[in-house]
């Protein structure tokens, strides 16, 4: 790829793309102290075997391939290059995938979240060189509905009585043995306080989703600080590793700003040429 | 007048110009539908559960459906028991038997070193997936038997709740 071709990137579309590959791995790897052990240690002394699974998706090998792959995308950091950007986000992709499928990471909802946002990415890379507004509007409305069928698949599956009651979360607090919050709330107060909390918590927690769910009818800036600002509240009535699930999402929000920012710099640079033509 | 997002992409989108927008479009439709029916349809709800006990088959059906987000769905419980649950009696028996409740995936406590490690017990292990939505219950046995190092799950079938 010549020199001319490196330039030819828009710079806000870098730095978009840096933000959700930065904000991915973050989540990737902040269980990194958990998932290595697990990954390297525990799959070799106590395999399992789960019939249910192929071959190929119970080898410990391609779990600890597809963990450590997607550090090849740090390369983006240090090159313009649109070839290593698609190639980082397909590597990322991939890697997601093959560990949403594994027998031994297949509960891990980090894998999902980081598959979809992995497969805009992709999309995103391969049309990085565009500039135009129709390429920017669909950047955008493609984030908002990954970000919608997250929280609709959360959303939905939560309309029952038993988490509307506040029951199912309030049970898993206070099973929870990690989070600093948990610890400090149950030290605190009483499993009975606890669960009238969780009566009004959980309801919050449905309605919040419900309202991400519809994130494409919204206008962008709202759902970018109310969503923001709602899965960052997620950690305190869980652990902080909720955010190897979220961070990911968070970058997409956020690399979306961003585009709506080059939008309005190029309305405004368009505006003022007409104002003071050359 | 606002425009929303969704709405000023769809105006401006062209087959011709964006076919892979225009697929990704068609996905999340087609997810967003899925997961809307999630409420009102006993199939939609059979197929989830079955995908979160690990019993949806074949394979290829579960791995399409494990892309689908549920984060957090419908009420799971883990029973952990040394005996097969029919076989115990209710009254004696019940002490040995720990009930935890899960988040989507029952089988959550297979996936770190400590839980595998305390999983691993000369006798087989008796585990049993229970999963309620909208007053319907699910329940998917598993047995868990240890060679040497080796935990080997059998998955049972999963008992649906007849539909209303």
């Amino acid at each position: 790829m010549n020199r001319q071709c490196v330039d030819a990137l828009p710079e806000r579309v870098v730095v978009a793309a840096r933000i959700v590959v930065a904000l991915w791995l973050v989540g990737w790897t902040s269980k990194c102290f958990v998932l290595l052990e697990y990954f390297f240690k525990t799959l070799v002394s106590h395999p399992m075997v789960n019939d249910f699974f192929p071959a190929f998706f119970r080898s410990a090998l391609v779990a600890q391939v597809a963990y450590l792959l997607p550090l090849l995308a740090l390369c983006v950091f240090v090159t313009r290059r649109r070839a290593w950007f698609c190639g980082a986000a397909v590597v990322m992709t991939v890697s997601s995938a093959l560990l949403l499928l594994h027998q031994d990471s297949a509960n891990d909802a980090t894998f999902e979240t980081s598959f979809w946002v992995g497969a805009w990415l992709v999309w995103f890379t391969l049309s990085m060189r565009r500039s135009d507004a129709e390429f920017f509007l669909h950047a955008r409305s493609l984030a908002l509905c990954v970000i919608a069928i997250q929280f609709c698949g959360g959303f939905v599956g939560k309309l029952t009585s038993e988490y509307w009651s506040g029951q199912v979360l309030a049970d898993m607090f206070m099973q929870q043995t990690q989070g600093l919050a948990a610890s400090w709330v149950r030290a605190h107060f009483d499993e009975a306080t606890i669960r009238i909390w969780f009566q009004w918590i959980s309801k919050f927690f449905i309605i919040g989703e419900g309202a991400l769910a519809l994130a494409p009818l919204l206008p962008y800036r709202v759902v970018c600080w109310t969503g923001i600002s709602f899965m960052l509240s997620f950690a305190l009535f869980k652990t902080w590793m909720i955010y190897s699930v979220l961070s990911c999402l968070i970058g997409l929000l956020i690399a979306g700003w961003v585009l709506i920012g080059q939008e309005v710099a190029d309305t405004d640079s368009a505006s003022l040429r007409r104002k003071y033509p050359t | 007048m606002f425009l929303s997002p969704l709405i000023q992409s769809l105006r401006a989108l062209r087959w011709s110009k964006d076919p892979a927008v225009c697929i990704a479009y068609a996905v999340f439709a087609a997810i967003f539908i899925f997961l809307a029916c999630l409420p009102f349809s006993a199939a939609v709800q059979n197929l989830q559960v079955r995908k979160f006990h690990f019993a949806l088959r074949p394979f290829a059906v579960w791995a399409a459906d494990q892309f689908v987000p549920s984060m957090y769905n419908f009420h799971n419980r883990l029973v952990i028991s040394y005996a097969p649950l029919h076989e115990l009696d209710a009254a004696a028996e019940l002490a040995p038997v720990r009930i935890i409740t899960v988040n989507h995936y029952p089988l959550h406590l297979m996936y770190t070193d400590r839980d595998r490690q305390r999983l691993m017990a000369e006798k087989p292990l008796y585990l049993y997936a229970l999963s309620n939505y909208r007053g319907r219950e699910w329940m998917t046995p598993y047995v868990l038997t240890c060679e040497a190092n080796v935990i080997h799950i059998q998955i049972g079938t999963t008992d649906e709740p007849p539909v209303r």
